[in-house]
């Protein structure tokens, strides 16, 4: 059984160490297999606890879907923006650990990460995130029909066979 | 690809990432200290085409209605879906006013769309009155007046609007419609011919997409009610005993199932599938105020209005996958909510007012189905239950999810999400 408990009011240092020790790594997962590049996922995971910091607490979401919304969020400004794709940035190797997913997985990921931008954040958090389309579609702000029809698309693409269970 | 091997490849990618505690704590002694984070560059947004676009996915909502919405904004829904059909105003239109809705009550509405003062006298105010869900007026305070002569007229009506969303979008720039009306002389179509911005052109590509994907909605619509064979009244029948039959529903349920047609649950006439057959979804609740029974929920179905017969092809599909689990199963249908239901109090120990919010859902979006789990493949019962009700997000509000087992009525797994507050 799992219940996410909300934190109301402000948050202390502690508990800032606390949610970038607990989410910081699937935070950059997320960003990672969004944007495909590290560099900037690192950047938009520091922006997104930065806000958690300022905002000073969570009000009616629990903090995972808080900062996984922020940071899919940014995500998608950054990718508008276009200008870091230009910008040759490294991650220092010892920075972030990647394990390396298998070939069969890799294949998978490469589709996925082939898909358009909206398509590719509803197929995480469908799939991955387990979100109900009207979760998702208030977490990206957009329509309900929008995350619908993106779905459906993305799944035409990715020629996802429905499964029972 | 399997949704497996898909869930398991993303697991991979998201969970295989570690950062280093150097990494960890370097950003939050940047956070802390008050240090700038690197970060990139913001985008610029252009103001009007947003306000268009979130007035799309307000309206949007209408459109797939699983979703309820707060009485405000089904007014607001309603407003815009009545501009649209007078006036032609579109989101993206509408961008260039604020809108404001006001309520004596939960039945009596005003909708008002506010231009910027600079831009009113030309550009007029709007206002949309509604009751009980029903269009009854709808006012522009330039009627009347003369909408010839493109921006030199004395009124902006939708033709001009479109050639300001146009324009807009093109050069970011409102200030020459301003400076127009103060009577200086401008050349609004300047800089027309300079590239255009790309945020603006996916920004455009949204609206438009999502404009073209309403009105391809409405017009389906439309189409499928004429080419409907049976009278609203037959399919609402038939919608009933549809299902009734789908669930057994006894006599007691089948008693207390009741048509929704208010709000976001009211039926809608589309069309479905490669050869866009002609469908009217509908949806009956049953529930009542003294307290809840096993059965109680949302149920939605789809009619094919040329011959009567019951679309639902996703349920037929997890139908098929879990008919061995449905089969093996030690427990009747309401025998599982019944269980499902009270799992969840006494995993989450609700009290009893949250207790009375709890719903069971059997939708398209939140199927009730047969299917197995774990690699021993127990059979069992998914289940989705709801919490949410009046007085806006209470603790406890949420989505349950519920999988128990069909042999022997354990709990396999339960979840729990809160939702946002859904109030505008």
């Amino acid at each position: 059984m799992r219940k996410e408990t909300l934190v109301p009011g402000s948050i202390s240092e502690e508990e800032l160490i606390r949610l970038v020790d607990t989410y910081s790594g699937i935070l950059l997962g997320v960003c990672r297999l969004t944007l495909g590049d590290t560099a900037m996922a690192q950047d938009i995971v520091q922006e997104t606890f930065l806000k958690a910091w300022r905002q000073g607490g969570f009000r009616q979401e629990t903090e995972k879907a808080w900062l996984i919304r922020v940071a899919m969020n940014l995500c998608h400004d950054y990718h508008r923006s276009r200008w870091w794709k230009h910008i040759d940035r490294k991650t220092p190797a010892d920075e972030i650990q990647i394990a390396e997913p298998d070939p069969a997985e890799q294949e998978i990921l490469a589709m996925v990460k082939d898909l358009p931008l909206r398509e590719r954040q509803i197929v995480i958090l469908y799939f991955w995130n387990r979100m109900t389309l009207s979760d998702i579609a208030q977490m990206l702000g957009v329509s309900q029909s929008a995350v619908f029809r993106d779905l459906e698309k993305a799944k035409k693409r990715l020629k996802l066979e429905l499964e029972g269970g | 690809m399997k949704e497996t091997a898909l869930r398991e490849a993303l697991n991979t990618s998201i969970t295989g990432c570690r950062p280093s505690d150097y990494w960890k704590n370097h950003m939050v002694r940047q956070i802390v200290k008050g240090e700038k984070v690197k970060t990139g560059t913001k985008l610029s947004w252009n103001l009007i085409l947003v306000i268009g676009l979130l007035l799309l996915s307000v309206t949007a909502y209408a459109v797939i209605q699983s979703v309820t919405l707060s009485p405000r904004v089904d007014a607001k829904v309603l407003a815009n879906e009545a501009l649209y059909e007078k006036y032609g105003l579109t989101p993206a239109m509408l961008g260039f006013f604020a809108q404001d809705a006001q309520g004596k009550d939960d039945h009596h509405w005003h909708v008002d769309y506010i231009p910027d003062e600079g831009l009113a006298s030309r550009l007029g105010a709007y206002r949309v009155e509604i009751t009980d869900n029903h269009v009854d007026k709808i006012t522009w305070t330039n009627e009347g007046k003369s909408t010839q002569g493109g921006f030199d007229a004395e009124a902006w009506g939708p033709e001009q609007l479109e050639e300001m969303v146009n324009i807009t979008g093109r050069t970011h720039d409102v200030n020459r419609f301003y400076r127009k009306i103060q009577g200086e002389d401008v050349n609004l179509y300047e800089g027309m011919d300079d590239p255009i911005p790309e945020e603006t052109i996916a920004l455009q590509e949204n609206v438009s997409e999502e404009e073209a994907y309403r009105e391809a909605m409405r017009e389906q619509g439309k189409d499928a009610e004429a080419r409907s064979r049976y009278s609203r009244e037959e399919l609402i029948e038939m919608g009933r005993q549809g299902i009734i039959d789908a669930y057994a529903l006894s006599q007691d349920l089948q008693d207390r199932l009741r048509f929704c047609d208010e709000g976001v649950l009211i039926p809608y006439y589309y069309q479905t599938g490669a050869d866009e057959i002609p469908a009217f979804k509908m949806t009956f609740e049953i529930g009542g105020n003294d307290g809840w029974k096993a059965g109680d929920g949302i149920y939605t179905i789809d009619i094919n209005v040329l011959d009567g017969t019951v679309l639902d092809g996703f349920r037929k599909e997890l139908e098929e996958s879990g008919k061995d689990s449905k089969a093996q199963s030690g427990y009747t249908r309401e025998e599982l909510i019944e269980l499902g239901h009270r799992g969840i109090i006494e995993a989450y120990g609700l009290n009893p007012e949250q207790q009375e919010r709890l719903q069971f859902y059997d939708t398209s979006f939140f199927p009730a189905y047969y299917s197995t789990i774990g690699a021993d493949k127990k059979p069992t019962y998914n289940m989705t239950f709801q919490s949410s009700g009046e007085g806006g997000w209470m603790e406890g509000d949420g989505v349950y999810t519920i999988i128990v087992n069909v042999l022997d009525g354990t709990v396999e797994y339960l979840d729990y999400d809160t939702t946002l507050d859904g109030n505008g």
